[in-house]
Order: structure tokens, then sequence, then C-alpha cells
């Protein structure tokens, strides 16, 4: 047991002697969580542009108008309706908003039955502007509903509403569906980052046969699963740090709420650090060259992430996709994570846990296996 | 007391066999020689030797520790110098043999002092914080003994350890191996350069096809031909000697040719001179020089195996 640390302990100083190392293992996947999840918090904050055709052009639809425009989130554009076709494919705005002919009449007639909203970008976009208007259209139906078609009632109460004289707690809910879409796609990207360096680490096996020191280590009194017991802590403690590093940059350089505690992600994450370990030392254990083993872990580990939900939510899948997944450790690792963000407590995700393990179980075992039957040495002196 | 006792042992590769049946024994003490073209064994023989791959017949015991069944123990009494230089480009010289000795279980200022002593007795202490890849092939290869010696083995196995280095490295090493020994290691030390062989080994064994079809000390393995008279024959075409004209005359054991020398190995008892002779001036070939040697080591290979060593 000595042995396999003095070997783990090896296996970090050469590894991380090189720059290269420190780049490849350390800053490439914390600079990648950091860039993905500020790319993501960018897209998630980024304005609305609502281009709106008034084809009413009375007090109430400037009104709604007003309203709209007061909302951070949106920049209103005045069009004309011939023009909005073109906006709406060439990109200059995101959706629009066009304000029916008679809308005021509707209003307090109680008669107002839809105002259309016109997109390219699908519900992700319109939805927040459909929300809104849901809301203020609710509000501006009730004041109707109240003032009982007197135009008179209407606006007195209406224009209390607008000057806050009606007593209006607002409280403003924190959009946790953007800030979750924010943690699962950087622990996705991250999850990725895990595998492709536990494959790296395992694959300086394949380094150390190459260059012969493998047969020396192994001359010495060390058995060869000593020495695979050495790469798998030296590749357990990058994966830890990677981990560590990681959580640090998410929650305190980027101020990321990552709506569950720091022990769970770490724990789940680490559960994962093993199944990458155990999936590395499998592909060496096929392999005869770190290229083949670089190859084979291309292969595996980017489509694997793709299905698994790595890089978009896994609703966005087909059904065939999303049942395939189940036998992706990647899916099993974000949806505990998923779960736990959700409020469930770790016991409640043991079962996830067990999966994920008895992947890494899987892994190491058929490795193991693969090792002892593919043991040849007969090259070494 | 015996170092390295081998008896019966046989490897096989699937339907190759690579080792058949061997018997071994090296004294404590002695710097034995393996001899052997490639493929012939060797190599298998001193993977099992060092416990890196399993027989399927018979046994290995090192200093009395049963490779298989006493792994460790035999493993400990161990060093060896692989042919492929097994050192990491990344680690000063230092950090190299710190690392292999650590393995042996040295800790603290014993694995220290053990570190230097190993880098100064291959001539390296004043290169220990520098990085291999700055090294000659030489000093590559003299770190690569002090890789192997820093736990100080009783036994050191050294395959082609000179290979590809310059005459002064190699000297340097040659006279390593002898002053390993003079301080109680047994050596087993396996080369292509004959005469390496000849100038530091006690006993040498000649393996070939998975045996050893001759053991000894050099005298006695020139002694099994000594019935063997050599004749060197230099002409002007060698294209047109025929090898399996000259072996027709009576006593011709084998024919070896080198550049335009043509060397005759004859039974000693039959006089043949004159009929080579002949089949030279009959054929048109005429000869430039005619010399008679005495079996070197060199000779007793090709004898036996009827190869170049380096075939």
């Amino acid at each position: 047991m000595k042995n396999a640390l003095v070997i783990a302990l090896n296996i970090l100083k050469v590894t991380f002697r090189k720059k290269s190392g420190i780049l490849i293992y350390i800053l490439v996947p914390v600079a990648c969580v950091l860039v993905s999840a500020a790319m993501y918090s960018n897209v998630a904050s980024k304005p609305l542009y609502i281009g709106v055709v008034d084809k009413d052009n009375t007090e109430l639809s400037r009104e709604l108008i007003t309203s709209v425009e007061k909302n951070k989130k949106f920049i209103v554009k005045i069009i004309d309706e011939d023009e909005v076709n073109n906006m709406v494919t060439s990109n200059r705005i995101d959706c629009s908003l066009i304000i029916p002919k008679g809308y005021e009449h509707d209003v307090l007639n109680k008669e107002l039955k839809e105002i259309q909203i016109k997109s390219i970008k699908g519900e992700d976009i319109t939805l927040w502007i459909q929300n809104y208007l849901n809301l203020y259209i609710r509000n501006i139906m009730d004041i109707s509903n109240a003032s009982n078609g007197d135009r008179e009632v209407f606006n007195k109460i209406y224009s209390g509403y607008k000057s806050d004289n009606l007593k209006l707690e607002v409280k403003e809910l924190e959009d946790f569906s953007v800030g979750k879409g924010i943690v699962s796609q950087s622990i996705g990207f991250f999850v990725m980052f895990i595998m492709i360096g536990a494959t790296t680490t395992a694959s300086l096996i394949v380094s150390e046969k190459r260059n012969r020191t493998y047969y020396r280590i192994c001359s010495a009194p060390v058995s060869d699963k000593i020495y695979l017991l050495g790469n798998v802590f030296a590749n357990f403690i990058i994966v830890f740090i990677q981990i560590i590093l990681v959580i640090i940059v998410i929650t305190r350089v980027l101020k990321i709420n990552t709506f569950l505690p720091f022990h769970q992600l770490m724990v789940i994450l680490v559960c994962f650090g093993l199944v990458s370990i155990g999936f590395g030392l499998l592909l060496v254990s096929f392999s005869d060259s770190t290229s083949q083993v670089n190859n084979l872990g291309n292969l595996i580990i980017t489509p694997s992430c793709m299905l698994s939900g790595c890089f978009w939510p896994i609703s966005f899948m087909p059904e065939i996709m999303r049942k395939f997944a189940n036998f992706l450790p990647q899916k099993w690792t974000l949806e505990a994570i998923e779960k736990l963000q959700m409020g469930y407590k770790i016991e409640d995700i043991r079962y996830h846990i067990i999966v994920i393990l008895s992947f890494a179980l899987t892994f190491f075992m058929i490795a193991a296996f693969n090792f002892n039957r593919r043991r040849d040495t007969k090259n070494f002196v | 007391m015996k170092v390295v006792k081998i008896e019966g042992l046989t490897k096989r590769f699937g339907d190759l066999v690579a080792v058949d049946n061997v018997k071994l024994e090296i004294e404590s003490g002695e710097i034995y020689g393996l001899l052997g073209p490639n493929g012939a064994g060797k190599s298998t023989m001193i993977n099992i030797m060092c416990g890196l791959i399993p027989m399927n017949k018979g046994s290995v015991s090192i200093l009395g520790y049963s490779i298989e069944k006493q792994n460790k123990d035999a493993k400990k009494n161990i060093g060896i110098v692989p042919q492929d230089i097994a050192i990491y480009e990344d680690l000063t010289a230092y950090e190299n043999v710190k690392f292999f000795a650590s393995l042996y279980g040295l800790r603290g200022s014993l694995l220290r002092e053990r570190v230097y002593e190993a880098l100064e007795f291959v001539g390296l202490k004043e290169n220990a914080k520098s990085f291999p890849s700055k090294f000659s092939g030489g000093m590559k290869r003299r770190l690569n003994i002090a890789c192997a010696i820093a736990h100080r083995p009783k036994l050191i196995i050294m395959d082609e350890p000179t290979v590809g280095i310059d005459p002064q490295s190699r000297n340097h090493i040659l006279q390593s191996v002898k002053k390993l020994n003079s301080m109680g290691c047994t050596v087993v030390y396996t080369s292509h350069y004959m005469e390496e062989v000849e100038e530091i080994c006690s006993r040498i064994s000649i393996i070939d096809h998975g045996k050893i079809i001759a053991e000894g000390t050099k005298e006695e393995l020139k002694s099994i031909i000594t019935d063997t008279n050599t004749v060197l024959i230099t002409v002007n075409s060698i294209s047109t000697v025929k090898e399996e004209e000259l072996k027709k005359i009576k006593g011709v054991k084998s024919v070896e040719f080198d550049e335009d020398l043509v060397k005759v190995n004859s039974i000693k008892e039959i006089n043949n001179l004159d009929k080579i002779i002949l089949y030279f001036t009959e054929n048109g070939i005429s000869i430039r020089n005619i010399e008679s040697t005495t079996p070197d080591l060199e000779t007793v290979f090709l004898t036996l195996t009827g190869r170049k060593l380096r075939d």
C-alpha cells in the first residue's frame, strides 16, 4: 500500500512538473466551466427586443406599451405591421407584439380575447413577455370588471393602479430555472472534463509501458495491482482538486447559486470521478498506445455526454435517446444533482448514488480483468 | 551459495516454446553471461527471473526465495538494468533514482544516502539535479544502472547495458560491472558484444531456441570446439565462393562470410587445407591471404548455433 502512494506521488510529480500538465488538468477544466457558466448567465440576462405594432392607438394601448417599456427585461421598438416579418426573421427583434384594433373597446367591454405575439425563437423567448402580458391583461380585465363598463370608474381605478395608490406589495421572485440551468450546463461541461482528465491520467499507464518505467516498477517488489492502485490514487487526487476548484469558481468567483449544499455536490461529483477513473482504466486496458486511448475516449466521451444531457437539457432529446441515456453514468449524475437542487435530501438519491458507483465498480472490474488477461511484458528486457 | 536456481523452466507463448526445460544455477559472486541470438529466449528467461511474467512449468528461486511463492522477497534482492532505458525524462537524475529506490522500502536519510551513492558510482553525482533530456546516450545508460543499484541488490541483471554508446561510457560501464561484482554483487550479463562477455564474465551460457546448448567458463566453452580448425581466406571475388561446395569437403563443419573473408571451420583431426585451397584454385578464385586462427567465443557461438550472435 505504501508503494501505491509512492507511485501516486510520482505520477503527480511527473504530471505537474510540465506546465502543460497544470494547463490540461487544472486550468482548462476550470476555464471551460467558467466560460460555460458566464455564457449561460449572459444568455439568461440578455434583454428581449420587442417590436410593437399598435393598431388601436388609443390611451389604453399606449398604456400597455408604456407598461412593457417599464420592465427592464424588455426593450420596445414601435414598428409598422408590414415590417414585422422582416424584422423577426432578420433577428432585429426577438418577437413582435401586435395590439389589435379595438383593444381599448374590448377591454372596457370585457371582450378581449387575445394579443398576438410573433417569434421564430420559440417559447423560450416568448414565455417571458407572454407571462408578463397575461398578468397585465388580467389586472386590466379585473379593473374593467370592477368598473362594470363605466369609463370614468375604470379611469379612476386604473390611474390609482398606475400611480401605486393601490397598496400592492411587490416581491421579486428569483428565477430559479435560469440559475439552475446555468449550474446544470456548467456541471455538464465539467463532467465531460472530469472524464477527459481521468482518461488522460489513466493513459499514463500506456506511456509508462512505452518508456519501460512500468516494467522497472513491476520488477521492484510492486505488483501490477499496486501499480494500478497508485494510478487510481493519483487520478483521484487530480479529480478531487478539479472538483474543489470548479465548485469554488462557481460559488465564490462567479457567485452562482448552485441550489444545493457544497458537500452534496462534492459527493455526487466525487462518485462520478470514480466512474471516470474506472472508465479511463477500462480504455487503457483495451489499448496499446496513448493515441488509441485518446481516439477511443473521443469516440465515447463527447457523444455520451451529448446523449446524457451535459450540453443541453435531456428533455430536449427524443424519447428513445432518453431511454438510452439510462445506460450512461453522466445522466444519473446530472439527474442526482438536479434532484438535490429541487430540494431532495441525499438519502432520497441513494438509488442514483448506487447506480453511479455500480458503473464505477463495473468499469474497474472489467479493466482489472482485462489487464490481467493482456499481461504481456515480453518486450521488457 | 546459489543466487539463482532454475529448474525445468518452460514458458510457452501459444504454440511457441520460448524457454524449453531450462536448468541453470548461478553461484554467488559470479558474473554470468547469457549469450544467444534474438528470439533465443534470453529475455523471456530474464522476465521470469524478475517475476514479471509467469512460467508454465518449473521453478525459479533467487537467493532461496521462490519467485512465484515469495515474489516480494525475491524481487527485493534483484536490480534490473533493462536494454531500453527506463527512466523519467521529466524527473532529475536524483529524483529518478530516488523514486525507484523508494519502491524497495528505503526512506529518509538512508534513501538520500543510497541515491547519492548510486549516482556517484556511475559518475553522475555532479549531474544529480539535471534532467535526463540533457544527458548523452552514455549518461542515460549510466543513470539506467544507478536506478537498478541504489537499493544494493545482491543480484543485478544487465541486459545489453552498453548498446549504442561511446567507447568511453562503455568502458565506464564495464568497469562498474566489475566493481559491483567485487563488492559482492552477482551479475547476470547479456550482450551482443562478444568481447565484453569474454572480458568480464566468469561463466557463460549459450542459449538457442529456448534451450541452453552450452555452459561453462570461456575456456570450457572453447574446449568444446578445440577439435575445430579455422582457416581465414581472403579472396578477390567472394560472390563466386559456394558455401555448399566448401561444406562438401571432408572435415568442413561450417563456413562463414565477412566482406571478402571466408572463414572455414573444420574438424581438427582431418587435414583438409590442401583440398580447401584446391577448391579456390580450381574455381578460379584468387586467394589474397590465408591464415589459421584459434577459436574465440564468436566461433564457439557460430559453431554451436549455426548463427552469428547478431543474427
